[in-house]
């Protein structure tokens, strides 16, 4: 008995240990180069907008635990609220432009291909849960 | 010349085709169309998400090429409005008092950012169309296929061939339900927690019948 509760005890940590690895890893290969706060005041409820903070570091943590999804299923699910953050980031040697909604919604993009979309969802909620 | 029988156009420009995965509930009377766009850039995925038993969706669904398919019976609700804005506050006629209580609950405190404006939203339901804006139970949806860019804050702009079926496809419905293009028709980022530009361009060529 105390035996598979030893093992159970080390998988559990091993998982553990190689989610915040991963997380860990992608965080590494992100630097937020620029933040800037953006407030639609032609929109109701912009005044809420005060109380939406986001740091460089919270940036990175969201993109890392944010869900990418395609753009129908952004087109269903995503929330978009008066205020955002939005800037660039360096992600393995590329610039992109970045944002995030208060609706937790965000976008990867460039001015060519890269239109890449998120859902702040289940980790991320545990995370940010103003965003969810 | 074409008619709508038990909830579905017949013309030969229409291929019907519905998906009960998107079909909730019988709608009592339509008051208004909402054109949206589908952040894609087919048809086809959209089409495959029904398929897949997707639960949100639109009636209808206009592709590239202006093919039009419909993929609900206009007789059923589809969830395809989303988060509502306060109509009265966003066209500045909210009497105080309804003021107070929009503000209340969008500054409810201990509550994320959108699960105030869902409160919201389900306080908006509660009042009678046209003093909220259009809801599911009583709305259109028209999608027409075209991608959001972040980088330009716009979508795709409209095929030609999908301005002129989106023309000729609310005309239809509004003849059969007795809508006033003018005042029954929205787009949905006007109305809901969306991209502002969502449906504008189609809604500026409907009004002014001139591509945007």
């Amino acid at each position: 008995m105390k035996k598979n509760i030893f093992i159970l005890f080390l998988s559990i940590a091993s998982i553990l240990s190689s989610q915040s690895c991963s997380l860990q890893s992608k965080n590494k290969n992100m630097k937020v180069i620029s933040i800037k706060k953006v407030v639609n005041r032609n929109t109701p409820g912009y005044e809420i907008c005060s109380s939406f903070i986001l740091k460089k570091t919270d940036v990175v943590k969201y993109f890392s635990l944010a869900k990418q999804v395609d753009g129908n299923k952004f087109h269903s699910e995503a929330i978009t609220l008066p205020c955002k953050y939005q800037g660039s980031i360096n992600i393995n040697g590329n610039l992109l432009q970045w944002e995030v909604n208060a609706g937790g919604a965000g976008y990867l993009y460039d001015d060519k291909k890269i239109n890449k979309k998120y859902l702040c969802k289940e980790n991320c909620c545990k995370v940010f849960p103003n965003l969810c | 010349m074409s008619k709508v029988k038990d909830g579905k156009i017949v013309d030969k420009a229409v291929d019907v085709k519905t998906y009960t995965s998107i079909e909730h509930g019988n709608i009592n009377k339509v008051t208004s169309i909402v054109l949206h766009r589908t952040d894609s850039s087919n048809a086809s995925s959209t089409i495959q998400a029904y398929a897949n038993g997707k639960k949100t969706g639109a009636h209808f669904l206009i592709d590239k090429s202006g093919k039009i398919h419909q993929t609900a019976d206009m007789r059923k609700i589809c969830w395809h409005i989303g988060i509502l804005l306060p109509r009265c506050q966003v066209e500045k006629n909210c009497d105080p008092k309804e003021l107070k209580t929009i503000t209340a609950l969008i500054h409810e405190e201990g509550l994320s950012f959108g699960r105030r404006a869902r409160n919201l939203s389900r306080h908006e339901a509660g009042k009678k169309y046209p003093l909220r804006y259009p809801s599911n139970s009583e709305s259109i949806g028209i999608e027409v296929v075209g991608k959001f860019w972040p980088s330009q804050k716009s979508f795709d702009k409209p095929t030609q061939q999908q301005f002129k079926s989106l023309k000729r496809l609310v005309e239809i419905i509004a003849k059969e339900y007795k809508l006033n293009i003018k005042t029954n028709v929205y787009a949905h980022g006007a109305i809901a927690r969306k991209e502002v530009s969502e449906g504008a361009q189609l809604l500026q060529y409907l009004f002014s019948g001139v591509e945007p």
